[in-house]
């Protein structure tokens, strides 16, 4: 006998079986919304604190218990934080920065990963070994190497040809983006993506008698369009938030960072807490509009369409 | 230059900048001097023969009798005492303005976030080649970086110095770091909760036996057994810097007779019976005597349980304690300070900062100028001022800058009897392993002894290393 | 292989690979070279970037590792001495099974939820934008601003997980000062830093998996588990593998937020191998020691990611 309420798949469902199926979607779709309301509620609690801290004034973040709510609203806080430092020029610098890891990375590394993964050649699998090794050295003992590199760099900053003389890439633009400009995980996540594609495209073109340059770069690469941005979000965050290599590359107040910048308001025995709070609101400001432009291109549909068929 | 450390410098160049810039290694001029790596194939011939090397391996440049000052030269400047923008003011734009008026030579400064990224800084300029020519450093590190350091002596009058505070500037007799800002560690108490638990609130206790019992009285639990008020705040918690454990447990320790480093400094001797017992009263005054928990904390970096009004007692940092009654003034009078202890001895524990010159520098006379200039005693009152701290300076301890402040008051006597961590040439490796162990004593995972005797083993086997 | 002309007998709707009508051999061969030409002037200059800024520093490190380096002292070649001493240290090995211990929960943790969130987040939803952001938000501000806010959630007095805790009558817990409760503190905090990462990849890996794959299964009947086991998770392998090696080298490189939210205390109860590679490299100044140990993590990532792969054969998927 066929259940009344709901549907089984068999026929035509009946007036009852269709009601039950509506009002389950809706269930259903209510109970994904709660999770995920609770779900971001857990995320976004602690920004919550730090944009209410932004705005307390002092005697509201030395009270104990913590206030949740400041008592008094101090807007200002923001404006008398970016006086405590040249924090225009340190929104300048890395903003530089990040752009240049965005470019760079995703335009070398989806040449890079779709080498990887769309041709065959020799030394494919060792040299692919060897991206993901990079991968495990850690950036700590690689810092002073890489430093004494940009220090030697032949021709730059008044070097001769042998790297002597000068000051090399070492306070400059140049210095701070290039060890960040290609990264492992960028050439890994390309060629991951690049794995999924069929065949078929690219031998359609080559039969159309397209260059390789323009079966990647026309065809291939705008396939990957949700790698693409999620590499350049990841780049974009990488450059804004690095601290260690910026705070060595660089040696003038000109050429810091933002991350560098927000130290002051973290000294060593006390710690300007609406200050910090409302640079760092301010700071991520630019990475979460990238986000929300970025994602966009996370939806179905369009990085597919025309592969099949 | 033995043919070892040519060898060793062709290798090390072959490495970093590959055949480009192999023909470069005979004759590197002291700021040119590539540094670092060593390579395989070095050590085929020469382990251990003094394959000596790399760090800008440079002829000292000692003081040229009489060598005149020059005025069109640039100094390089790498500090981590004035990170923000008032820092700024008082470094640069006060001091290094008029030092540039003066003397007609400029200062480049790179002004870092603070003490916890300069060894980083320091380690990258030394390994490429561009030492800074004058630097700050720490307590304690005199003895690691004398061998990278120019020698002071007779650069400035020594005797209005503190002769504690001086000595910590020296290694083997040698003057390398000049004092500049001071701070040491107190004990204070809260003279409201004095009152509350009827102790008399102008009389601090005077020993480790009222320390402890006045603890015992002062600390307050709620109904299931947590913490409500701790008796005496032991580890400065909320504090960010972790080293705040081992320096303050070290003033148990030198109060109790005992000493960090045999006179030598070529081993260990804090786990003595007089070690062993001064942790053994810090232990229990956790483990045994409850005045606190461990890890009991405000959960807000920089904000102690004092000012809070959750301890009635605790071990603070005096600039910490300096800054929070700025910000909050009604602290003042709730704010009492137990005079320092004399148990077998007086001692009590001073942080501060130095000036110093590496030795690769060009300008050794304009460096010393420098330091001439900021040490002054209207100049050095500058970044005295702006850091909250004491100065090194007898003739200064009238000042009313100083006199007017309780708590730089007191601090200024602890710094008459202060006693300095570190010495011997290793104790940058022996320093991490104090506040690990440690705890893990005020956890009550080892005992005191446990703790000390491994730590000691440790410390004496990277001594052995070092002294070599 | 068979012939073009045997496949059109077979099969008349088969057309050959490329358009090789006349002096078949010869214009094959060609093709060949040419994509051997082409695949090299792909990865050529990210080579060339990966020789100069990775390959030459880390072989340096690797010298470094075998000697006493330090900016304080001359320069000696110590071989393996470093290793031996590492090899031989309790505080290492003690780290070594904190850092393990890290790896595996905030692995299985993140990638799973990960995975989940993407999945409910690749719906048609409302709001999906507001809820994609939010999830993504730990992982822009810098782990030094995170670190501190998770500080003040872990107080034992007032802070909000013990609130929380309270609802089901657990007493108050001493989260970051409790031996056995700081590194699992940690983790939680970590895992909640890390998901929307991984869930942005998930997002652009579910982008790649053709939607006429979904219509067929569904016209077909089958059931959302089924499409999920069948079509979703075969066909996002390449990127769980990316997500799986990512995440774990990541997990094995834990850092920041140890230093700032415990500095590796109680005792070593939280402190990595990344944590002591700091250490000795930029507060004891012991370059030669941390490389040394640096290329021991190395290792250690090495194997595991290849086990790893040999296990679950993650990256036989078109290679």
């Amino acid at each position: 006998m066929r259940n009344t309420f709901i549907y089984d798949g068999y026929g035509e469902p009946t007036r009852a079986q269709r009601v039950t199926q509506r009002s389950l979607k809706l269930t259903r779709r209510l109970l994904i919304h709660l999770l995920l309301i609770g779900g971001s509620l857990v995320m976004l609690a602690p920004f919550l604190w730090m944009i209410t801290t932004a705005l307390k004034p002092d005697k509201d973040i030395y009270t104990w218990p913590p206030r949740i709510l400041p008592s008094e609203y101090h807007f200002e806080n923001f404006g008398l934080a970016m006086e405590q430092a040249p924090f225009a020029q340190y929104f300048l610098n890395s903003l530089i920065l990040a752009s240049f890891h965005v470019i760079f990375n995703v335009a070398l590394c989806s040449m890079a990963g779709y080498g990887f993964a769309r041709y065959q050649f020799r030394g494919r699998r060792p040299l692919f070994l060897l991206v993901l090794a990079k991968m495990m050295v850690p950036a700590q003992v690689t810092l002073i190497p890489v430093f004494v590199l940009m220090r030697m760099f032949p021709l730059a900053g008044d070097n001769d040809i042998l790297g002597q003389g000068g000051t090399g890439f070492v306070n400059t633009y140049a210095g701070l983006v290039l060890p960040g400009a290609v990264t492992a995980f960028g050439i890994f996540l390309f060629r991951q993506f690049f794995l999924n594609l069929p065949v078929e495209l690219e031998d359609a073109a080559r039969i159309d008698g397209c260059s390789e340059f323009r079966i990647y770069w026309n065809i291939m690469l705008p396939l990957c369009k949700p790698a693409a941005v999620t590499l350049g979000i990841f780049s974009f965050e990488a450059g804004w938030n690095s601290f260690l290599w910026p705070l060595v590359i660089t040696q003038s107040n000109e050429m810091r960072t933002i991350q560098l910048g927000l130290t002051v308001f973290r000294g060593e025995n006390q710690t300007q807490w609406a200050f910090l709070m409302a640079g760092t609101t301010l700071a991520i400001i630019p990475m979460i509009i990238i986000f929300i432009v970025g994602q966009r291109y996370f939806i179905k549909g369009i990085s597919t369409s025309g592969i099949t068929g | 230059m033995t043919t070892s450390l040519k060898k060793f410098r062709y290798f090390t160049l072959l490495l970093l900048a590959g055949a480009l810039v192999l023909g470069a290694c005979g004759d590197t001029t002291p700021t040119t001097a590539p540094a670092t790596t060593a390579a395989p194939t070095t050590a085929a011939g020469t382990t251990g023969a003094a394959t000596t090397a790399a760090v800008a391996t440079t002829v000292a440049s000692t003081t040229a009798a009489g060598g005149g000052v020059k005025s069109n030269v640039t100094l390089k400047m790498i500090t981590p005492i004035f990170p923000d923008a008032d820092g700024k003011k008082a470094l640069e734009d006060q001091l290094l303005t008029k030092f540039k008026q003066e003397t007609g030579i400029t200062v480049q400064v790179d002004r870092v976030p603070s003490y916890g990224e300069l060894p980083a800084k320091l380690t990258t300029a030394f390994a490429g080649g561009l030492a800074p020519d004058v630097f700050n450093i720490g307590v304690g590190w005199v003895g690691d970086y004398a061998s990278q350091l120019l020698p002071l002596d007779g650069l400035l009058d020594t005797a209005d110095f503190y002769e504690s505070i001086l000595a910590t500037g020296k290694d083997n007799g040698k003057l390398y770091g000049i004092p500049y800002i001071m701070d040491t560690r107190l004990i204070v108490y809260r003279k409201d909760f004095f009152k509350e638990v009827g102790l008399d609130p102008e009389k601090p206790p005077t020993s480790w036996e009222e320390l402890r019992d006045y603890a015992i009285k002062l600390t307050k639990r709620n109904a299931d057994g947590t913490l409500d008020r701790a008796g005496l705040d032991v580890i400065q918690s909320g504090v960010q810097t972790p080293e705040q454990t081992r320096q303050h447990w070290f003033r148990f320790l030198w109060q109790n007779g005992g000493e960090l480093f045999s006179p030598d400094k070529k081993k260990a001797i804090f786990n003595s019976d007089k070690g062993i017992e001064a942790l053994q009263y810090y232990t229990d005054l956790i483990r045994k005597d409850k005045v606190t928990d461990y890890g009991f904390t405000t959960g807000v970096p920089n904000q102690s349980l004092i000012a809070a009004g959750k301890a009635g007692m605790a071990m603070v940092n005096a600039r910490t304690m300096s800054l929070e009654i700025v910000k909050d003034p009604s602290l003042k009078d709730k704010i009492g300070i137990v005079p320092a202890f004399k148990k077998a001895t007086q001692g009590e524990f001073v942080g501060g900062s130095y000036w110093v010159i590496a030795k690769t520098t060009k300008y050794p006379e304009e460096a010393k100028k420098l330091i001439q200039f900021l040490s002054a005693k209207e100049n050095a009152m500058v970044g005295i001022k702006y850091r909250k701290a004491i100065p090194p300076l007898k003739s200064l301890a009238t000042d009313p800058y100083v006199q007017e402040d309780a708590i730089l008051k007191a601090s200024l006597d602890n710094l008459k009897i202060g006693r300095a961590e570190g010495g011997p040439n290793g104790w940058l490796q022996i320093r991490d392993l104090f506040d690990p162990v440690l705890t893990e004593a005020l956890v009550g995972k080892k005992s005191p002894k446990e703790a000390l005797d491994g730590l000691a083993a440790k410390a004496d086997e990277i001594l052995a290393k070092a002294g070599k | 292989m068979k012939g073009d002309e045997a496949m059109l007998k077979e099969n008349p709707a088969y057309s050959p690979p490329m358009v090789v009508q006349s002096n078949k051999k010869s214009k094959g061969f060609d093709l060949e070279r040419k994509k051997r030409r082409a695949a090299w002037l792909f990865i050529l200059p990210a080579m060339l970037h990966f020789m100069l800024f990775t390959s030459l520093p880390v072989f340096a490190a690797l010298g470094l590792s075998l000697t006493n380096f330090s900016i304080l002292r001359e320069v000696q070649w110590v071989g393996l001495d470093n290793y031996g001493r590492i090899l031989k240290d309790d505080v290492f090995w003690t780290v070594v099974g904190n850092t393990l211990q890290y790896a595996f929960w905030t692995v299985l943790l993140t990638v799973t939820l990960a995975l989940g969130v993407a999945i409910l987040l690749d719906q048609k939803l409302r709001a999906r934008t507001w809820y994609r952001t939010a999830f993504y938000l730990p992982h822009v501000t810098s782990t030094a601003a995170i670190s501190v806010l998770w500080i003040w959630l872990y107080s034992p007095q007032f802070g909000l997980f013990n609130a929380v805790v309270g609802w089901f009558g657990v007493p108050k817990q001493n989260w970051l000062a409790n031996p056995g409760l700081a590194m699992y503190a940690i983790i939680i905090m970590s895992v909640w830093m890390s998901v929307g990462t991984y869930m942005v990849l998930y997002l652009a890996g579910l982008q790649n998996i053709p939607p006429e794959l979904y219509d067929a299964a569904k016209v077909d009947g089958a059931a959302r588990w089924a499409l999920f086991r069948y079509i979703t998770v075969p066909l996002l392998k390449p990127t769980t593998f990316l997500v799986l090696v990512t995440c774990l080298i990541k997990a094995f490189q834990v850092f920041d937020q140890i230093y700032i939210m415990t500095g590796g205390g109680p005792g070593y109860a939280t402190s990595t191998v990344a944590h002591q590679i700091y250490k000795q490299a930029f507060e004891n100044l012991n370059l030669g020691y941390a490389s040394a140990m640096a290329f021991l993590l190395c290792l250690l990532i090495f194997g595991i990611t290849m086990i790893n792969n040999r296990l679950f054969n993650w990256d036989n998927v078109n290679a």
